[in-house]
C-alpha cells in the first residue's frame, strides 16, 4: 500500500483538498463525514495550509487536525513576497506537522499559481520536502482566469517558475481559463473545477495502488512525469451509459476531458492511460487501437486496465508536455501584466510630488 | 221444612250476632238495692234518686229523679209514684239508662221505708264514682267538669333574630276542679328558645274560675315569613277521675327580615374522559357563591381513587398525606374561582374523581354556624393502554441494549463532528 501525502496550499489548494476528501467518501452527502468512510486505496494523509483562517473554516470534509493555520491576519493579500516571509517564519511548524505523519512514497502539492499563500508557500514547501525527503513531489497547479487581474497573472508566472525550480518532480497543470467552458456562475465554476480535479486525483491515486489486468504503477507514473518539460496535465472521461471504450478514450484526450489546453498529439511527450470498467465494456482491440494511435504520435504510452464489475468505462490519461503553447501565451500576458504593474508603481512614485504641495503649510495653524 | 243442620247454623249465627252487639253496649247490672227512709236519696254520680213519700199502708212510694247541675242547682228530670214492683227509668248521662224498681215497703212507727233495686245499663260499672245513700238534710256530692282554656300571647309581627316574649295562661272556665293538670308546650318550627322566664307546667290543680300564668319565655325566629307558633296542650282530670284535654289556639306570626346564606355551587370537569395510561389529565373545579354572605372555611377534598396520582395544581390546592384539597378561608358573595389540577392515571380502568365541598356560614341569627356539604363527581373516566405501554412489558435489558447502541451512535457522531470542527 502506498503512503501518499496530499498538501493543499492557500484557498484554492484547500478547496481542492476538501473536494478530494469529500469525493473519497463516495457520496456527496454532508453526513458522509459522520457515517461514511473514505475509500482511499492507499494510506493517504491530507494537510491543508493557509494564512486565512476563514478559508480553513470553510472546509467541511477535512479533519480539523489536518488543517494548519499560519497566523498572519487574514491572509497575505496576493503578495508573494509577504507570503514567503510568513512561510519562513512558520516553516518548522509546517514541516513538523508533515514529519509526524510518517514516511511517504509520493506527495502532491495542490495550489493556485495566482493567489497569495498558495503561490508563495508552495515552491518553498516543495523545496523543503525535496531537501528533507527522497520521495517524489508533484504539484498540481491551477492557473487563473486571465481576466482576474494583473497581480494574479504576474504571481502565476513567477510562482510557476519557482515551483519548477524548487525541485518538483512534475507539475500537473489545470487552467481555470480553459475549464470555464463548463459554464455557470463563478462559484459553480470553481466548485465544478475543484470537483473535476479531485475526481482525477482520486482516480490516479486509486490506479497507482490497484491490482490491474494490465499494470501501471508508481514507477510508470514517475517515468511519465519525468518526461517532457516537467509540465503535465490530466485527461479524464467517465461514461454514464454504455459507450464504446474507444469513444471514452478519445473524449478523455479531447478538450472535453483535459484540465489544460493542449494539442495532445503535438505537444505531449509521454502518457499513461488507465482504463477502468466492467470487462464487457473493455474491448481490448479498441483500446489497443487508440493507444497505438497516441503512442505513434507522442512516443511511449503506459497502459493500465482496472476491471470493475458493473461500472461503465472510465479513462484517465496523464500527459507530460514537451511544449505548451497555452503556457507561452500565459507568460506573454504575464509580462504585459508585470509592465502594467511597474508603470502603475512609477505613476504612484511620481505622485509623491503631492507631498511637496502639502509641505508648504508645515508650521502653520488655521486662524479664525 | 228446615233441616236440623240448618237450624244449628242459624242458631250459631244468631249467637254470634248477639255477642257482637252485646260487646258494643254495656249490659244491665244492679247498682244497688238500697232501703230509703222517706226524705233520703240515693246518688249515682250526678243523679239523685229521692224517695219523697213512702207509705207502707198505701203501698206506694213517690220517687223523684234529679240531675245535679251544681252544688245548689238540682234539676228534676223524672218523677213517678211507684207501686211495689213498679219501675221507673231515666236517661243516665249520654247512653246509659237507670231502672229503679220498688221492691218493697217497710212500715215503721216514724217513717216508712222503701226498698229499691237500681239497675244501670249502657254504662260501665267502673265509671260509677258515687253510689251511696244521702241522708236527709245532707247535701249530695257534686262533681263538676273542669274546662281549661289555654291562652297563648305573643306579638303577631316579629323581626327575624329578635327575641320576643310568649306568655301562656290557663283558666278553668269549667264548673269543676281540674286536678293532675299538666301542660305540654311546643315552640313551633323556625323558632328557637332564647330564655325561659317562668315555667310551671304542673302537675297542679286549678279550681273552677281560677286562672294561672304557666309559661313565660322568649323565642327568636330563625326564618323569615309566616311562622306558626306551636300550641300548648293540657291534660287534666275532674275530681271524679275523668280525663280532659285542652289545646291553645294556633297563632301565626309574621316574621320580617332576611336570612343570610352562603350558597356556593360547585362544578367539576375534566378535559377528557378517555385518556392513555400515564398521560396527564387536567381537571377544573369551579366554585361560585350566589348567596348573600361569605362562606367560611371552604374546603374541597379531591378524592382520587387508587391508580390515579396527583401531579400538580393551582396555588389554592394543597396536599395532605398525598390527598389534594382546596382550602379557602373566606369565600365572598358573588366570588367565583376556577381551580385547575393535573393528575396522572397509572393503571388501566374506569375511574371516578370526586370533589367534596364543605363550608360554613353565619346566617346572622343562629348561635352556631350553618354547615353545608355538597359533592361533584366526574364519573366514567376511562384509562386505556398507552401506545408505548408494550415497552414496559419487557425486561430492562431489552431497553438497555438499544439505548447503549443509540448512546454509542450518539457518542460516535459527536466524536466525528469534533474531528471536523475547526
Amino acid at each position: 500500500m502506498l503512503n501518499v501525502l496530499v498538501i493543499g496550499n492557500g484557498q484554492c489548494g484547500n478547496r481542492i483538498l476538501d473536494a478530494i476528501n469529500r469525493e473519497a467518501f463516495g457520496t456527496g452527502s454532508k453526513y458522509a463525514k459522520i457515517f461514511g468512510k473514505q475509500k482511499f486505496k492507499s494510506n493517504v494523509e491530507t494537510i491543508a495550509v493557509n494564512t486565512a483562517i476563514n478559508d480553513l473554516k470553510e472546509m467541511q470534509f477535512t479533519k480539523a487536525k489536518d488543517r494548519i493555520h499560519i497566523p498572519h491576519l487574514h491572509g497575505v493579500g496576493a503578495n508573494r513576497n509577504l507570503g514567503k516571509k510568513v512561510f519562513e517564519s512558520n516553516k518548522e511548524h509546517i514541516m513538523r506537522n508533515i514529519e509526524k505523519r510518517g514516511r511517504f512514497d509520493i506527495a502532491f502539492v495542490l495550489t493556485s499559481a495566482s493567489g497569495g499563500t498558495g503561490s508563495s508557500f508552495s515552491p518553498l514547501i516543495i523545496k523543503e520536502l525535496k531537501d528533507r525527503y527522497d520521495f517524489p513531489v508533484y504539484s498540481v497547479v491551477v492557473l487563473p482566469f486571465r481576466e482576474e487581474g494583473t497581480l494574479y497573472l504576474q504571481n502565476s508566472a513567477f510562482s510557476l517558475r519557482e515551483i519548477r525550480e524548487s525541485g518538483s518532480d512534475g507539475i500537473i497543470l489545470a487552467d481555470n481559463q480553459f475549464l470555464k467552458q463548463m459554464g455557470g456562475d463563478v462559484k459553480t465554476a470553481y466548485d465544478g473545477i475543484n470537483t473535476m480535479i479531485a475526481k482525477r486525483m482520486l482516480f490516479l491515486l486509486d490506479s497507482l495502488d490497484s491490482e490491474m489486468m494490465m499494470v501501471t504503477d508508481l514507477g510508470d507514473f514517475k517515468t511519465v512525469m519525468s518526461g517532457g518539460a516537467g509540465l503535465a496535465t490530466i485527461g479524464f472521461y467517465q461514461a454514464d451509459q454504455e459507450v464504446p471504450v474507444i469513444n471514452v478514450i478519445q473524449r478523455a484526450l479531447s478538450s472535453q476531458g483535459l484540465l489544460f489546453s493542449t494539442n495532445v498529439y503535438e505537444e505531449a511527450s509521454r502518457a499513461m492511460i488507465i482504463i477502468k470498467g466492467d470487462r464487457k465494456y473493455l474491448d481490448i482491440d479498441e483500446i489497443s487501437q487508440e493507444v497505438e494511435k497516441l503512442s505513434s504520435s507522442i512516443g511511449h504510452v503506459f497502459k493500465g486496465i482496472v476491471v470493475r464489475d458493473g461500472e461503465y468505462p472510465q479513462v484517465l490519461v496523464v500527459l507530460t508536455l514537451e511544449s505548451a503553447s497555452e503556457l507561452e501565451r500565459l507568460y506573454s500576458a504575464a509580462v504585459e501584466a508585470i509592465n502594467i504593474e511597474r508603470e502603475k508603481k512609477s505613476r504612484v512614485e511620481s505622485q509623491k510630488d503631492m507631498d511637496k504641495a502639502f509641505s508648504q503649510i508645515d508650521g502653520y495653524e488655521p486662524s479664525y | 221444612m228446615i233441616s236440623g243442620k240448618k237450624l244449628i247454623a242459624t242458631i250459631f249465627i244468631a249467637l254470634i250476632i248477639l255477642l257482637i252487639f252485646s260487646g258494643t253496649a254495656f249490659g244491665s247490672f244492679k247498682v244497688d238495692d238500697p232501703t230509703l227512709t222517706q226524705g233520703e236519696s240515693y246518688q249515682i254520680n250526678s243523679y239523685l234518686i229521692e224517695a219523697t213519700l213512702v207509705s207502707e199502708s198505701s203501698g206506694t212510694a213517690d220517687i223523684r229523679i234529679y240531675e245535679i247541675e251544681s252544688v245548689d242547682d238540682f234539676n228534676e228530670i223524672e218523677r213517678k209514684m211507684l207501686d211495689v214492683n213498679d219501675t221507673l227509668t231515666f236517661d243516665f248521662q249520654e247512653n246509659g239508662e237507670v231502672e229503679v224498681k220498688l221492691t218493697g215497703l217497710i212500715g215503721r212507727s216514724t217513717l216508712d221505708r222503701a226498698e229499691l233495686a237500681i239497675y244501670l245499663s249502657g254504662y260501665s260499672r267502673n265509671d260509677i264514682h258515687i253510689s251511696e245513700i244521702i241522708d236527709y238534710g245532707d247535701d249530695p256530692k257534686f262533681v263538676g267538669s273542669p274546662d281549661i282554656k289555654i291562652t297563648k300571647e305573643a306579638d303577631e309581627t316579629v323581626e327575624i333574630g329578635e327575641p320576643f316574649r310568649v306568655t301562656v295562661r290557663a283558666e278553668n272556665v269549667g264548673d269543676g276542679k281540674a286536678v293532675d293538670l299538666e301542660f305540654t308546650d311546643n315552640h313551633g318550627q323556625g323558632l328557637s328558645i332564647e330564655d325561659t322566664i317562668l315555667e310551671d307546667k304542673g302537675p297542679m290543680s286549678l279550681d273552677a274560675g281560677d286562672s294561672k300564668t304557666i309559661l313565660i319565655y322568649e323565642l327568636k325566629a330563625t326564618q323569615p315569613g309566616e311562622v306558626e307558633l306551636g300550641t300548648t296542650t293540657a291534660r287534666y282530670y275532674d275530681e271524679a277521675g275523668n280525663r280532659f284535654d285542652s289545646e291553645s289556639d294556633e297563632l301565626i306570626l309574621d316574621v320580617e327580615g332576611t336570612l343570610q346564606k352562603a350558597d356556593v355551587s360547585i362544578s367539576h370537569t375534566v378535559e377528557s374522559k378517555n385518556i392513555e395510561r400515564n398521560s396527564r389529565l387536567d381537571g377544573t373545579i369551579s366554585l361560585r357563591n350566589d348567596g348573600n354572605t361569605a362562606a367560611k372555611g371552604l374546603r374541597v377534598d379531591i378524592e382520587l381513587p387508587p391508580g390515579v396520582e396527583f401531579v400538580s395544581g393551582d396555588d389554592e390546592i394543597e396536599t395532605r398525606g398525598g390527598n389534594p384539597s382546596i382550602y379557602i378561608e373566606s369565600f365572598s358573595q358573588r366570588q367565583q374561582i376556577d381551580v385547575s389540577y393535573t393528575v396522572r392515571p397509572t393503571d388501566i380502568g374506569e375511574y371516578n374523581i370526586g370533589a367534596n365541598l364543605s363550608y360554613e356560614y353565619d346566617d346572622g341569627f343562629s348561635d352556631t354556624p350553618e354547615e353545608v356539604n355538597k359533592e361533584a363527581t366526574v364519573e366514567g373516566i376511562t384509562v386505556i393502554e398507552a401506545w408505548y405501554d408494550f415497552l414496559l412489558e419487557y425486561p430492562l435489558y431489552v431497553y438497555a441494549v438499544p439505548l447503549v447502541i443509540i448512546g454509542g451512535i450518539g457518542l460516535f457522531i459527536i466524536h466525528r463532528q469534533k474531528q471536523y470542527k475547526f
